[in-house]
């Protein structure tokens, strides 16, 4: 069933999941204090682990032309069945929207404006996040393309002025790190960034070249934005050192040092521009796939009635999510991944290896 | 608490004569349900009612009962 009749290209999905997984680009905050100078080989293991996951996503994808998650699970899984693994999907997108709104109001009150109510930057966020949502998919992939390109030229530019603040030796010991830190690393940036891409599948009714394969483009969008993941967390290590692992957000303690020739200064500007139209790209997406996904579970011919009061709800769970920002840490290091484990990378492949024996047994 | 009615008065004029017009009655009852339970944990929360976060239960799921962790 497909809702909406925006059609996006193939293109236009990778910049969606680049932009995506540009996101998360604050995340490495999260992992340094278990990784420190080695978070660079934790993104790598995390992105190569993943690229087995996003075939899977791509076959699905293939053997399901035109038809989007839930209209797979219901194929899959059977009516009743298919519909509750979905209405697991429609909380788990629930839930992620509801901690990027929360994550960005952290990100205000902690970095920009700390004496303003938390709940004013989510209220704003959630209203322009809604308005995207209704304008549809192929607005929030126009404006991907833009935004990705904005992403990738000021992490390339902060890089090259940073270079004279690089201390190398801040990456040793190489490879010197506790392998349950390691794996727990692996394990979060495995789900929060890399596994989001499967979000994908909740418009790929609205993809326009449905009878390729995607897997291509899926692994495409994944590069681009492990690459960005990659380049932050080597400037932050090279730059901070051990000095990463106690700041909340290493990105704009990084950024903030660059000075050149008295004209570009405070560049940390820059950072909170490129945090909040990252996360916007993110939260609409996430926003887009929860009411989408409650549309075509009920069979709705129409989402747009639902936009304000899902999202209300997103923002009611946003503001009583956690106390501070270091709660909001703790749960994602320790929490998150293991929530969202069963949804990533435990149903799909089952999915696919089920609708697999099925049509088998069906051509037979 | 008055701010939070008046948005929710604003959206249902604007949404609600819609969906009447379209005569769909299943997107009338869907939209009545998570309408009316979007406008009442807000309005609890403007009015200072503290509401538990569905995320410590799972908190608890994951670390009490499971034993799930690092």
């Amino acid at each position: 069933m497909s809702i909406e009749q925006n059609k996006i290209t193939n293109m236009q999905l990778v910049f969606i999941l680049t932009g995506l997984i540009q996101g998360s680009i604050l995340l490495t905050a999260y992992i340094t204090p278990l990784t420190k100078q080695n978070s660079y080989l934790v993104i790598m293991s995390s992105f190569i682990i993943m690229i087995p996951y996003a075939i899977v996503y791509g076959l699905l994808s293939q053997m399901y032309p035109g038809k989007n998650l839930i209209d797979i699970h219901e194929i899959v899984y059977g009516k009743y069945i298919g519909k509750l693994i979905s209405i697991g999907y429609f909380f788990y997108f629930l839930m992620v929207l509801s901690f990027n709104i929360r994550f960005l109001g952290d990100f205000y009150t902690g970095i920009i404006m700390p004496d303003t109510p938390i709940n004013f930057f989510m209220i704003s966020f959630y209203f322009a996040c809604a308005f995207t949502v209704y304008k549809g998919i192929r607005v929030l992939a126009n404006i991907s393309n833009f935004i990705v390109t904005l992403i990738y030229a000021s992490i390339f530019s902060t890089f090259l002025f940073l270079i004279p603040y690089m201390d190398f030796t801040n990456f040793l010991p190489v490879s010197e790190i506790d392998i349950n830190n390691f794996i727990q690393g692996t394990h979060i940036l495995l789900m929060v960034p890399f596994g989001e891409i499967f979000i994908f599948l909740t418009f790929a009714d609205n993809i326009n070249s449905n009878k390729c394969n995607l897997t291509k483009y899926l692994l495409a969008g994944l590069v681009l934005g492990a690459s960005c993941m990659v380049l932050i967390s080597v400037r932050d290590t090279a730059v901070l050192g051990d000095m990463a692992e106690l700041s909340t957000f290493p990105a704009s303690t990084s950024i903030r040092l660059i000075e050149v020739n008295n004209v570009f200064m405070r560049m940390d500007v820059l950072i909170i521009i490129i945090q909040t139209v990252s996360m916007f790209i993110k939260t609409s997406l996430f926003y887009f796939a929860t009411v989408i996904c409650l549309s075509n579970i009920l069979k709705l011919r129409n989402y747009y009635p639902f936009i304000i009061p899902i999202g209300a709800i997103a923002l009611f769970l946003a503001i009583t999510d956690w106390e501070s920002s270091a709660e909001a840490l703790t749960y994602a290091r320790l929490f998150i991944p293991f929530l969202i484990s069963p949804f990533l990378h435990v149903l799909p492949p089952i999915t696919l290896l089920i609708g697999k024996i099925r049509s088998k047994k069906t051509s037979e | 608490m008055i701010i939070v009615v008046t948005i929710y008065s604003l959206i249902v004029l604007m949404q609600f004569p819609e969906l009447v017009r379209e005569k769909n009655l299943k997107e009338i009852l869907v939209y009545i349900i998570i309408f009316s339970f979007s406008f009442v944990i807000s309005l609890l929360y403007s009015m200072g009612v503290n509401l538990p976060s569905p995320y410590q239960g799972i908190q608890y799921l994951i670390e009490e009962l499971w034993h799930i962790n690092y």
